[in-house]
């Protein structure tokens, strides 16, 4: 079957919640109320690194209204962690950032909840903290943990970079810097539990890898997971920052200590001062380059703050350390990446898991090198370009990278290189135009990661998917009714899909790293498969023709050199049932195929797909003022088949959006610890006056080892979007600035010291 | 506790409430209309937005009292299935909600926005959604379903 | 932390001013006034202010919700919602400057509650309403159980946060000359976004060429002093000389100069002085060609 030929995949056909989200109706965890519900709250500590000798609850536990105040000593095990666990429920004995959570308390409403924290007495040991990561990493640094300040070192080795530099005509250093940055999903994180006897533990929350906070929270309870029940429910956006265990602990044990239905929301405040965020990074690189533009060699050095606890830190490091020497053909790589700890906020997933920032990084400095050279920066980088067949840094030879078919119609589109004029109609405008461009990966990083799926074709021949995924507001679900749909010949308005829940969904390892598509995809299409090879049987048996000759679409089974002869789904599916006593029941699972890297070379095949980009920005300086606004976004995408076309675009613009935020305007700005700027007003978002015009474009790519030729496209959206911007800005007004975001203070101090 | 009375939906509703509840509390606790969400709570993101006496507000900074006397219409009070409002149909013909929750709010200030002003410009659109965040869509497929909605055919910018 | 729900507090609806007034006498020291709150419960939320005993809502007293003209004044009260500023035809006709800063004013949602007196009461530094106020010349209506006064909007704020008004006193009008004939005025706002923001510097200016001359001129600055100021300097340093790109550029200067402002977690001293400089140069340019209308 040709693209073309497609009935469901392909199309942009209505979102399966799409209904109730513009009517209201759609139930989000703080929607939800349950009969004797009790509400939950954290008390978080007061300093970044403290001995706590001793917390007394006893006054709120006094409380009227109040049903409940645990800590440390009331959870069976209160380590939890992805990479290490090595980070605590309850801090114990110590905190270490000024998030930590020390009590969690259950009262009749938010309002008592709150007012017995006010009750609660904790006697803190003020230690001293340290919050730079690279003073972390000196000798006589205060120790956030026993083992030191140094998580892990990732290495990267490629050929002999000393030996690249001497072959080089230019040596071009640059430094970069990226703050801590907030998901601000628009829901923040809330969570509902109900324990009874019989049933175990129940717990609505939405959740982006909730199978694997299904067996961290069996651990930490001591219960088999068989007793825990994790549903995902409607999620208002996570954007990696809804992976890890959050609140899940502190529900439960409430619901199981007091016998009701426990819900704890956290406050926006918290959402900024106490879930995970994005890693901040010290770069430095250092490029040797031929005078005609071959890159020879490039070394980089990568300091990531990860806060207080390793969460993801690990995973999320190793991918930046992959990614962080750009898109190109280098036959000499050093890359080392520090991931440190300090009495920081936590860093873990944020879309792009480190990628953002080291391409920030990197495709800034690539347009400092064509400025060095004298070259053209698209030039420079086509130049340079990886493409299918060449090899990633970790030596993994790559398939299915159009690279450059991106570039070349990002400029064809965002007419590059036509005189556009610097000038505006005002004097202190100045308009600007930048490049960047990007290689992202689909599937976790180095581990396996499978995700499941489940079909039923009920007797009437309407099916039923189920899988674990979660539908974090991207549109999975539909993205997956659509494939079932494609791949079983069933029109997608007879699918139904469940999806999320721990106790009758298959395994996903997660909706992270952008592999939902992929991986869940090719599940659902392995067990279409198999379905299908129980429906022809009594199709086979009925048409009297051998199975291999029948094909499936449009709710029927038909021979496929003469589709008259057929037999609808529906009948061969009551016949399977009624007549031949087998249910039309069917898994499948995938796991994208990687390889751990190499410790001291970071040589593997960390990933089975890769996508890549290239975004042109066209930007306004206000000279006076140092304000920058962007004006125009041309982004064109390598993403492999479009499964939904318009979800696809939601993804490029919300992406975008995005990507302007950290150019421009976010970080979480920190003193000794404390966010200066938990709220909205002070870490600021872009709104829609700075929405730009966006035109979206995706090159034609059919991923082999994808369903229906698809890759995946979450996180690649807001990768090349900064530098681009950054690039924009030193175009308008000749300043490079090496820190994000580039606020106008940042662009007007610069060009104020310009020469 | 103060005694209020006021049209929520079209329906006169009359209420006893705690003089330092807000709106938003009465409307999602009390009245179990949860389509309003609590994004911030501070009236810095917008998702709370409900429309009274014609113009859109944030509900999380509206005391309870305060709604006495007033008309105030919430998304649930603005279309069904059978007849929905022009934002909706354009909001689902686009596929423009991702995780959905800042559209009750953007549709709100939508709404107001048209019923104030038929044929807005896009500048219009953006101005009257600057104080509706979002995180998801961008913006733009927002801003071009109310367009839509106003009967303004918005140039269709994706192409594959 | 902040808070979710706010602590209980009495609710009081007068039902006219004497009945303010009344109240005002009774529990003035443990009450506070509010108008459409879209400032104050914000900050009882997030525990910047205690939550008072008594809360005087007056946000319906038709006797301070007016617009009009008297004794060639244009009078304004205090509940007067931002939105209804920015559309006012009278507004816009006579004092037009206020008119474009409360169109800057937060977001569409926060214009439709807050008001002006509630905005000039709460005596930000950043107060969008102040500095055009300023320019144009206002006088403050304020009574009390035991009078009335006015203050010049100059001496209504005695610091960050902290107005002329004591506990048993409600801003009752606003008083504003309105821009005499042949002036120009224009505001402005400056912050880290296109989309709106805090100011991290504001400034309106209302200036009258004559033969190209400055024959007056007059500066108001925002979020660059513990309140806002005018530009006495600035303001001497261009009265009657000719209007002139070098001359403008030499005000910013000494602007830049005669301001205090601090560094904080939206910007730094240093960037405020820029932005004032800024200020100073498209506030005048915009105000000039103004006058040409």
């Amino acid at each position: 079957m040709t693209a073309t030929a497609y009935k469901f995949v392909g199309k942009s056909l209505p979102k399966t919640d799409a209904m109730d989200k513009v009517l209201g109706a759609a139930k989000y965890t703080e929607d939800m109320e349950l009969p004797g519900m009790l509400h939950a709250k954290l008390l978080r500590s007061e300093f970044p690194h403290a001995r706590v000798l001793d917390i007394d609850t006893r006054k709120a536990e006094k409380l009227f209204g109040v049903h409940g105040a645990i800590t440390a000593k009331d959870i069976p095990v209160n380590t939890f962690g992805y990479n290490f666990k090595d980070q605590v429920v309850f801090a114990d004995g110590k905190v270490r950032y000024m998030g930590d959570p020390l009590v969690a308390v259950a009262a009749e409403s938010e309002e008592i909840a709150e007012t017995a924290l006010d009750l609660i007495d904790v006697d803190y040991q003020v230690l001293p903290a340290v919050h730079d990561p690279r003073l972390a990493l000196k000798p006589k640094a205060p120790k956030v943990h026993e083992g030191g300040n140094l998580c892990f070192h990732r290495k990267i080795r490629l050929g002999d970079v000393n030996k690249g530099f001497r072959l080089s005509d230019k040596i071009i250093a640059d430094r970069f810097t990226t703050p801590k940055m907030e998901h601000c999903h628009l829901e923040p994180h809330s969570g509902i539990a109900v324990f009874n006897e019989q049933e175990g533990l129940t717990i609505w929350t939405s959740c982006a890898m909730l199978f694997n906070v299904h067996q961290e929270l069996a651990r930490i309870l001591q219960i088999p997971s068989s007793k825990i029940r994790i549903i995902h429910a409607m999620c208002g956006g996570g954007f990696g920052g809804k992976n890890e265990v959050s609140l899940e602990p502190y529900i439960a044990l409430l619901a199981m200590k007091t016998g009701r239905p426990v819900k704890m929301t956290w406050t926006r405040e918290e959402e900024f001062k106490g879930s995970t965020t994005r890693h901040s990074y010290f770069m430095e690189y250092k490029t040797g380059v031929k005078a005609d533009g071959t890159l020879m060699a490039r070394e980089i050095k990568l300091i990531s703050d990860n806060g207080a606890y390793t969460q993801l830190g690990e995973s999320q490091l190793t991918k930046a350390s992959i990614f962080a020497a750009g898109p190109y053909n280098i036959p000499h790589v050093k890359v080392d990446g520090y991931l440190v700890f300090t009495n920081n906020i936590v860093g873990g997933a944020m879309r792009g898991f480190g990628v953002p920032q080291v391409t920030a990084a990197v495709e800034t400095h690539m347009d400092h090198v064509a400025e060095i050279l004298g070259m053209e920066p698209l030039d420079l980088r086509r130049k340079n370009a990886i493409a299918s067949g060449d090899r990633l840094v970790t030596g993994q030879v790559l398939h299915n990278v159009l690279l450059k078919e991106t570039m070349h119609k990002a400029a064809t589109e965002a007419k590059w290189r036509k005189d556009y004029g610097k000038e505006t109609k005002v004097p202190y405008i100045r308009r600007g135009r930048g490049v960047a461009c990007m290689l992202y990966s689909i599937g976790f990083t180095e581990k396996p990661n499978s995700s499941g799926a489940m079909l039923k074709v009920n007797p009437d021949g309407s099916v039923v998917v189920l899988v674990g995924s979660a539908d974090m507001g991207q549109g999975s679900n539909t993205v997956l009714s659509q494939i079932a749909a494609e791949a079983l010949g069933v029109s997608v308005d007879r699918v139904a899909i469940v999806s999320g829940d721990t106790k009758t969904t298959p395994h996903c390892s997660g909706t992270v790293a952008s592999r939902v598509t992929y991986a869940t995809g090719n599940a659902v299409r392995r067990a279409a498969d198999r379905i299908k090879e129980i429906l022809f049987k009594p199709a086979a048996e009925k048409l009297t023709v051998s199975i291999e000759s029948l094909e499936a679409a449009a709710d029927w089974i038909y021979v496929k050199n003469n589709p008259e002869k057929r037999i609808s789904i529906r009948e061969a599916a009551f016949t399977s049932y009624q007549h031949r006593g087998e249910p039309v029941i069917a898994s499948g699972h995938f796991n994208p195929p990687n390889t751990p890297l190499d410790l001291e070379t970071g040589q593997g095949d960390p990933f089975p797909a890769y996508v890549s980009a290239t975004q042109i920005a066209e930007v306004e300086v206000n000279i006076k003022t140092g304000l920058a606004r962007v004006v125009r976004m041309v982004a064109v995408h390598d993403i492999g088949k479009a499964i939904n076309p318009q979800l696809v675009r939601g993804q490029i613009t919300g992406g975008i959006l995005m990507g302007i935020g950290q150019a421009l305007t976010e970080e979480i700005i920190l003193n000794q610890g404390e966010t200066q700027n938990p709220n909205f007003t002070d870490y600021l978002i872009p709104t829609a006056k700075d929405a730009p015009e966006i035109k979206t474009f995706l090159v034609d790519s059919d991923e082999p080892t994808g369903p229906f030729g698809a890759k995946g496209v979450g996180e690649s959206v807001n990768i090349a979007t900064a530098p681009a911007i950054l690039n924009a800005i030193a175009d308008a007004v000749g300043v490079r600035i090496g820190e994000l975001p580039a606020t106008p203070e940042r662009i007007l101090l610069a060009l104020k010291k310009a020469p | 506790m103060v005694k209020i009375e006021f049209i929520l939906n079209g329906v006169t509703t009359r209420l006893e409430v705690n003089s330092h509840e807000t709106l938003l509390d009465v409307l999602r606790y009390r009245l179990k209309l949860t389509g309003t969400k609590k994004g911030c709570n501070r009236g810095e993101c917008g998702a709370c937005t409900v429309i009274m006496n014609g113009r859109p507000v944030n509900a999380c900074l509206m005391l309870a009292p305060k709604a006495d006397g007033k008309e105030i219409l919430t998304i649930e009070g603005l279309g069904s299935p059978e007849r929905l409002h022009p934002i909706q149909k354009a909001f689902l013909k686009h596929n423009v909600a991702q995780c959905g929750f800042c559209i009750p709010g953007m549709i709100m200030s939508g709404k107001a926005l048209l019923d104030q002003n038929k044929k807005p410009t896009k500048d219009d659109v953006r101005q009257a959604l600057s104080g509706n965040l979002c995180r998801c869509t961008g913006y733009l497929p927002i801003i071009e379903g109310i367009l839509e909605a106003s009967g303004k055919r918005a140039k269709r910018r994706s192409k594959k | 932390m902040a808070l979710v729900k706010i602590k209980p507090f009495e609710y009081h609806r007068p039902a006219d001013l004497d009945e303010l007034l009344l109240l005002l006498e009774k529990y003035g020291g443990e009450g506070r006034i509010i108008a459409g709150g879209t400032d104050l419960v914000p900050q009882f939320k997030a525990r910047e202010v205690p939550t008072p005993r008594h809360l005087f809502d007056i946000e319906n007293l038709d006797e301070l919700n007016f617009i009009g003209e008297k004794a060639g004044a244009v009078r304004i009260g205090p509940v007067v919602k931002h939105s209804v500023l920015q559309t006012s035809a009278v507004v816009r006709k006579k004092t037009p400057v206020l008119a474009e800063a409360v169109g800057h004013l937060a977001t569409p949602q926060i214009r439709n509650v807050g008001t002006i007196g509630g905005n000039l009461c709460n005596a930000s530094p950043c107060a969008d309403t102040a500095p055009p106020l300023m320019v144009l010349g206002a006088g403050l209506k304020i009574i009390s159980p035991g009078g009335e006064r006015i203050v010049p909007v100059e001496k209504f704020f005695s610091s960050a946060k902290i107005t002329a008004l004591n506990t048993m006193e409600v801003l009752a009008e606003i008083i504003v000359d309105p821009q005499p004939e042949g002036y120009g005025g224009a505001f402005m706002k400056v912050g880290r976004r296109a989309g709106h923001d805090m100011a991290l510097a504001s400034g309106a200016a209302l200036v009258k060429l004559q033969k190209g001359r400055i024959e007056d001129v007059r500066i108001a600055l925002g979020s660059v002093a513990p309140t806002t100021i005018r530009a006495p300097k600035t303001e001497d340093y261009l009265m009657g000389k000719k209007y002139s790109e070098k001359n403008v550029l030499q005000a910013a200067e000494i602007a830049a100069a005669e301001i205090k402002p601090i560094s904080d977690v939206r910007a730094s001293a240093e960037y405020r002085r820029h932005a004032v400089r800024a200020i100073i140069e498209m506030t005048l340019e915009r105000a000039a060609k103004a006058t040409e209308r």
